[in-house]
C-alpha cells in the first residue's frame, strides 16, 4: 500500500459499523485509519432483525462469541423460515426453508429423488418438511447447536435487535479504534476528478479521507445525490414497498424460526427474540392503505383492541448500478435493499463489504477490480431478487388482486424462468443452478425446498401410484433416523441460557 | 416343487447351508437332510467373520443377544496388520469395516492419499481417518447409542465348533433331519450324477441335490465326481497353521490382530472365554515344530504346557463349485487362508448365490455355469485382495518374505491395480472400470496399498501447497474422537 489511508464511513446503522469492524479487524496491521461519522438527528431503520448463517460468519472473522454478543442484543438462534398460507395447495399450505446440516447428506437424496418423481407425476411423498433436520429442529423448538458427541456441521442464522446490534458493534468498533464523529454532515465536497474529497460537518471542519462508504441507509448520499450512479428499480419485479411494525410479548416457549405468513396484500413476519416477538406486515401501497394494513395486521396478532402503538415504514426495492464508484462503496440501503422475505439483508452487507476488502487488497488498494467486483455484487442481487421473486411467482393464492397480480407477473427475469421451466418440464435442477452458477446466492437445495414446498407439482388426480422400485426411500426411515439425530439438541431456551455464559459454546 | 436336499458334513458350512435353505425352502416342503459323522471331527478355526454375517444372522432372523452369548462372541471393526511392512511410519495398520461417518472423512484420505503419491508430503497413513480405527484403538465396541443413528458395519468373532452347535439347533427348529452316520461309499448313476450315499449304518440315502461339506476331503465334488482342484499354492504360499489359545484379558480387544513372523503370520482373535492364537506359515520354509516355537515365544508361552494343535490346509478352489447335483460349500469347495477372515463369507455367497440361480432356473441346472463363474470370480478377487498383502510386505528379514515379495504370479486383475497405484492413477476408478469394488471397495484398497506405505520415499517427498494440504487431519481426528464418544467400551456393551 503507497501510504497512510483514511477511510471514512458515512452513516452508523447497522452496516455502517459492520464495515468498520470488518476492516479494522481485515486490516488491523495495516497503515489505515478509520473514521465513522454518524448525525445524532438521523435515525437508523434497523428493521432487519432477522440473519442468514453469514452473520455467524461475519461474528467469528471479528473474533465476537455469542456469549458476548447474543444476550446484549436479545439475540436467538434460527434454523429456518417456515412459509405460512402463501400456497393453497393441499398438503401444501406451509413449508420450511431450513438452513442447511451436514447431516442432511443422508436425508435429501431421498427428497431430491421424490421431489424428481413426482414432478413425473409419481404419487411420492415429495413436501421439503419431512427430510430435513433443521425443520425437525424447528417444529420442536429446539435450538441449532448440538451435544459434543454430535460433530455433525448445523448452519443457523440469528434473530435480534438490530438497534442492540447497532450499539454493541459501535462498542466494538471504538474500542478497537475505530474513530466516531457524532456530527451532522452539511456538504459533500469533491476533487476534480469527481472522487469524493471530503464531507463539511455542522462544526465547520471538513472530514477529508482517501477512501468513503455510504451507509447513510435510502438516503444514499453520496453514491446516489453526490455521485449521481443511478438507481435500478425492482417494483416490477416485487411489489413490496411499505411495512408496518409492532412487537408482541415473549412467550415461554422461544421459536427457532421465523415465521412469513401470507396476509391480504403481503405478508408478516413473526421474529422471536428472548425479550419479545418482532411482527411486521409488509405489504405493497398499490393494494390496500396503510391503515389497512395495520388493522390487518392487528388482526393477525389478536391486537385490535390493543393500543400497542404501530411504527410504519417505507421501503425502496432494486440497488445502484454501481456499488463502487470512484473512491466510494455503497454499503446498506444506500446500494439497495430487496425485501426482508428471506432477510438478508445483512447477508449482502457481509457479501459485498467482505468481497470488496478482498479485491481491494489485492489490486494494492487501487480501483483495478472496480468493474469485476460491480458485477459480483449486481449478480448477487439479482439472483436473491430472483430467489424472491419466485415465492411470490409461485404462490397459489387466488383471494386478491394482490396475489392473483404476482401469480400473474410478466417481469421475471430469463434466469428464474429457466429454473421455474427446467423444474416444470421435470428436468434436473441442480444441473440447471450450476449452470447458472447461482448456487452461491442459494443452493440446489433451497431452490428444490420453494418449490416442492409450494407443491409445484402435478395435481393429485393426475399422480400415479408408486411402483416397488420408485417407493424405495421409506419415510419412516428418514423420519427415524431424523428423530434420532434430533435427540442431540437442546431446547431453544435452554441453549441461549447455555450460550449465554459459556464463551466457547 | 418338492426336491429332497441331503446336506453331507457337520461343521459351520453345513448348518449355514442347512439353515439358509430350510429358511428359504422348508415351507415349500423341501425334505432337507444333515448328515453328520460321529467320527470325523470338524476344523473349526474360522473364527473370525466380515459384516455379511451379520446379514446372515438377520436373514435367519437371529438377534445378537441370542447368538453372540452362545458362541462366546465378540464383536469386531476390523483388522490391525502389524510388522508386515518395514517403511518408516508404517509398520502398522488397520483395515476399518466401513462406517457412515466415514463419509466425511474418507475424501480426505483418498485425497492425500493420491497426492502422496504424487509426491507431496501429507499424511496418507489410513489409521487417521476412520471411525471403525479409532473404536479398535480404543477397546471400543461398534454399536452406537439411539442417538447416533449411523450405519456401523463390523463383524464379530466367535466359537465355531459352539456356533456350530448352535446352528444345529436352530436348523433342526426349522425342519432339517440330522442324521448321524458315515459315508462308505456314494452311487453314480449313468449320467455321471450322484445316485445315493450309503452310510455305515446301511443305510442308501438318495437325494435330488447333495450338498458337499465334508471339508478339505470333498468327498463329493472331488472324490466322487473328479471335480479338479486349482490350487491357488502360486499365488499364497501358506499350508499349514499352529493353534494355541490363551486366556482372555480384563479388557477385550474390538479387533482381529494378524502380526506377520518369519515365515508367515499370526492371528490373534479375542473372545469372550479366551484369546484364539494361531500362526499360518508355509511349510516351504518352515517346520511344524519351528513353527510352533515361534508361535509360543510370540505369545510368550514358552514354558507353558498349553498343547497347540496342527493343522494342513490347501489353497485354491474347484474348477466347479456346483458339479451335476453337487452343490460344494465350505473347505470342500476351496480356501483361500484365514487373513482377511473371508472363510465363512464364501460359504454365505455360495448358498445364498445358489439359491437365487437354483429358483432362478426352477431347480434345473440352467443357471449353473453362470453361478459357477460368479464364485470362481469371488474366489479369485478375495485371493488377489490378500495376495496383494504379500506382495506389497517390505521385509526382508527371511527368504519367506522375499520370496513373497518378489513372487510374479498375479492375476492381470492384481498388476493392474498395483500398477496403477504406483504411477499415482486414480484406484477407485480402476476397480470401477474391472467392476470389482464389490468385492473389497476403494476404501480396503486404498487401507491397503498406503497402509503399507506404497509411497514415494520420505526423501522424494516435497511439501506441499494450501490446496494439497486442505484436509487437517487434526480436524479428522477431533470429527471422529467426537462420534466416538457414542460407543461405549467393548467389555460393558457385550455385559449389557
Amino acid at each position: 500500500m503507497p501510504s497512510r489511508k483514511h477511510v471514512v464511513i458515512l452513516g452508523g446503522g447497522s452496516a455502517g459499523w459492520i464495515a468498520a469492524n470488518a476492516m479494522k479487524a481485515q486490516w488491523a496491521d495495516r497503515e489505515i485509519d478509520i473514521t465513522l461519522v454518524e448525525s445524532p438527528e438521523i435515525g437508523t431503520v434497523g428493521v432487519g432483525e432477522g440473519s442468514t448463517p453469514r452473520l455467524k460468519v461475519f461474528f467469528d472473522a471479528i473474533g465476537v462469541s455469542e456469549a458476548e454478543w447474543m444476550p446484549r442484543c436479545n439475540a436467538t438462534y434460527k434454523n429456518g423460515i417456515s412459509f405460512s398460507g402463501w400456497s393453497s395447495k393441499p398438503g401444501f399450505e406451509r413449508y420450511f426453508h431450513p438452513f442447511p446440516s451436514q447431516v442432511d447428506q443422508h436425508t435429501s437424496t431421498a427428497f431430491y429423488y421424490n421431489s424428481f418423481l413426482r414432478r413425473q407425476g409419481v404419487d411420492v411423498p415429495a413436501h421439503p418438511n419431512q427430510f430435513f433436520l433443521s425443520a425437525h429442529l424447528a417444529e420442536h423448538g429446539l435450538g441449532p447447536k448440538a451435544v459434543h458427541q454430535f460433530p455433525f456441521a448445523v448452519e443457523y442464522g440469528y434473530h435480534f435487535d438490530a438497534a442492540l446490534l447497532g450499539e454493541f458493534l459501535r462498542e466494538k468498533a471504538t474500542a478497537l479504534g475505530v474513530k466516531h464523529r457524532q456530527t451532522k454532515v452539511l456538504n459533500v465536497t469533491q476533487k476534480a476528478s469527481g472522487d469524493i474529497a471530503g464531507l463539511v460537518t455542522e462544526e465547520g471542519d471538513t472530514l477529508e479521507g482517501d477512501f468513503f462508504i455510504d451507509c447513510s441507509g435510502f438516503a444514499a448520499r453520496l453514491i446516489q445525490k453526490t455521485l449521481g450512479v443511478p438507481f435500478k428499480r425492482y417494483d416490477k419485479n416485487l411489489f413490496n414497498d411499505s411495512a408496518v411494525v409492532m412487537p408482541t410479548p415473549q412467550g415461554d416457549r422461544v421459536g427457532s424460526q421465523t415465521v412469513s405468513t401470507a396476509l391480504s396484500s403481503g405478508w408478516a413476519w413473526e421474529i422471536p427474540l428472548t425479550n419479545r416477538v418482532g411482527n411486521g406486515y409488509v405489504y405493497s401501497g398499490a393494494y390496500t392503505t396503510s391503515d389497512q394494513a395495520e388493522k390487518e395486521l392487528r388482526a393477525h396478532l389478536g391486537l385490535l383492541d390493543s393500543d400497542l402503538e404501530a411504527r410504519h415504514l417505507k421501503m425502496k426495492v432494486g440497488c445502484v448500478e454501481r456499488h463502487w464508484y470512484k473512491n466510494c462503496l455503497a454499503l446498506g440501503l444506500s446500494q439497495g435493499f430487496i425485501e426482508p422475505l428471506e432477510a438478508t439483508a445483512l447477508n449482502l452487507v457481509c457479501n459485498t463489504i467482505y468481497d470488496f476488502m478482498a479485491t481491494y487488497e489485492r489490486e494494492n488498494f487501487t480501483d483495478r477490480g472496480q468493474d469485476a467486483f460491480n458485477q459480483r455484487v449486481t449478480g448477487g442481487f439479482e439472483s436473491t431478487r430472483d430467489y424472491i421473486v419466485a415465492h411470490y411467482i409461485l404462490n397459489s393464492r387466488t383471494d386478491t388482486e394482490y396475489w392473483r397480480d404476482n401469480g400473474s407477473n410478466q417481469h421475471i427475469s430469463s434466469d428464474l424462468e429457466a429454473i421455474i421451466d427446467c423444474w416444470m418440464k421435470g428436468l434436473n435442477l441442480t444441473q440447471e443452478i450450476e449452470r447458472q452458477k447461482i448456487h452461491t446466492s442459494y443452493p440446489a437445495l433451497s431452490w428444490y425446498c420453494l418449490l416442492g414446498g409450494y407443491g409445484i407439482y402435478p395435481n393429485r388426480e393426475q399422480l400415479r401410484a408408486a411402483n416397488k422400485k420408485e417407493d424405495k426411500f421409506k419415510l419412516g426411515h428418514v423420519d427415524n433416523f431424523i428423530s434420532r439425530c434430533a435427540l442431540n439438541f437442546a431446547s431453544h431456551r435452554e441453549q441461549l441460557e447455555f450460550s449465554a455464559t459459556n464463551a466457547d459454546y | 416343487m418338492n426336491k429332497k436336499i441331503l446336506i453331507v458334513g457337520g461343521g459351520t458350512a453345513a448348518w449355514m447351508a442347512a439353515n439358509l435353505m430350510a429358511a428359504r425352502w422348508a415351507e415349500q416342503g423341501f425334505d432337507i437332510t444333515l448328515m453328520e459323522s460321529p467320527d470325523i471331527g470338524i476344523i473349526g478355526v474360522g473364527e473370525g467373520s466380515t459384516p455379511q454375517f451379520k446379514g446372515f444372522m438377520d436373514s435367519l432372523g437371529i438377534e445378537e443377544a441370542e447368538w453372540m452369548p452362545r458362541c462366546n462372541a465378540t464383536y469386531k471393526t476390523g483388522i490391525s496388520f502389524e510388522n508386515w511392512s518395514t517403511k518408516p511410519g508404517f509398520q502398522s495398520y488397520f483395515h476399518p469395516f466401513p462406517a457412515q461417518p466415514d463419509d466425511y472423512t474418507a475424501p480426505a484420505f483418498f485425497h492425500n492419499s493420491f497426492i502422496r503419491r504424487q509426491g507431496i508430503d501429507v499424511e496418507g497413513h489410513p489409521d487417521h481417518f476412520f471411525l471403525a480405527t479409532h473404536l479398535a484403538k480404543h477397546q471400543l465396541a461398534p454399536i452406537a447409542q439411539n442417538s447416533f443413528p449411523f450405519e456401523i458395519n463390523y463383524g464379530y468373532h466367535f466359537d465355531s465348533s459352539l456356533l456350530g452347535v448352535f446352528l444345529g439347533e436352530k436348523a433342526r427348529e426349522r425342519g432339517v433331519k440330522h442324521i448321524r452316520a458315515t459315508v462308505t461309499d456314494l452311487k453314480l448313476n449313468e449320467s455321471g450324477e450322484i445316485d445315493c450315499v450309503l452310510t455305515d449304518a446301511g443305510e442308501r440315502i438318495s437325494a435330488d441335490l447333495y450338498v458337499d461339506c465334508t471339508g478339505f476331503r470333498s468327498l463329493l465334488i472331488q472324490q466322487a465326481l473328479n471335480v479338479p482342484f486349482q490350487s491357488f499354492s502360486d499365488n499364497l504360499f501358506n499350508d499349514s497353521a499352529v493353534v494355541m489359545p490363551t486366556p482372555c484379558t480384563d479388557t477385550i480387544e474390538s479387533s482381529t490382530k494378524s502380526t506377520a513372523l518369519k515365515n508367515g503370520w499370526a492371528w490373534s482373535i479375542p473372545l469372550t472365554s479366551r484369546v484364539g492364537n494361531g500362526y499360518v506359515y508355509s511349510s516351504r520354509f518352515c517346520s511344524a515344530q519351528d513353527a510352533e516355537a515361534e508361535l509360543r515365544e510370540h505369545l510368550g508361552l514358552q514354558d507353558s504346557d498349553v498343547e497347540a494343535r496342527h493343522l494342513k490346509m490347501k489353497v485354491g478352489q474347484v474348477r466347479q463349485h456346483w458339479a451335476k447335483n453337487c452343490l460344494a460349500v465350505g473347505l470342500s469347495q476351496g480356501f483361500i487362508e484365514p487373513l482377511e477372515a473371508t472363510a465363512l463369507h464364501l460359504v454365505q455367497e455360495t448358498v445364498q448365490g445358489f439359491i437365487a440361480a437354483y429358483e432362478k432356473g426352477n431347480f434345473g441346472d440352467s443357471q449353473r455355469q453362470a453361478f459357477n463363474q460368479d464364485v470362481a470370480t469371488r474366489f479369485e478377487r478375495v485371493r488377489d485382495y490378500i495376495v496383494a498383502h504379500y506382495r506389497l510386505n517390505s521385509r526382508t528379514d527371511t527368504d519367506y518374505w522375499l520370496a513373497n515379495a518378489q513372487n510374479e504370479n498375479l492375476s492381470e486383475s492384481l498388476r493392474s491395480i498395483l500398477q496403477t497405484w504406483i504411477s499415482g492413477k486414480n484406484l477407485s476408478d480402476e476397480l470401477d472400470r474391472q467392476d470389482i469394488d464389490h468385492y473389497y471397495p476403494s476404501i480396503s484398497w486404498h487401507c491397503l496399498l498406503a497402509g503399507y506405505g506404497i509411497y514415494p520415499t520420505p526423501e522424494q517427498l516435497k511439501e506441499g501447497n494450501e490446496m494439497a494440504q486442505q484436509h487437517k487431519v487434526a480436524k479428522l481426528q477431533e470429527f471422529i474422537r467426537r462420534c466416538a464418544l457414542n460407543f461405549k467400551s467393548h467389555r460393558d456393551q457385550l455385559d449389557s
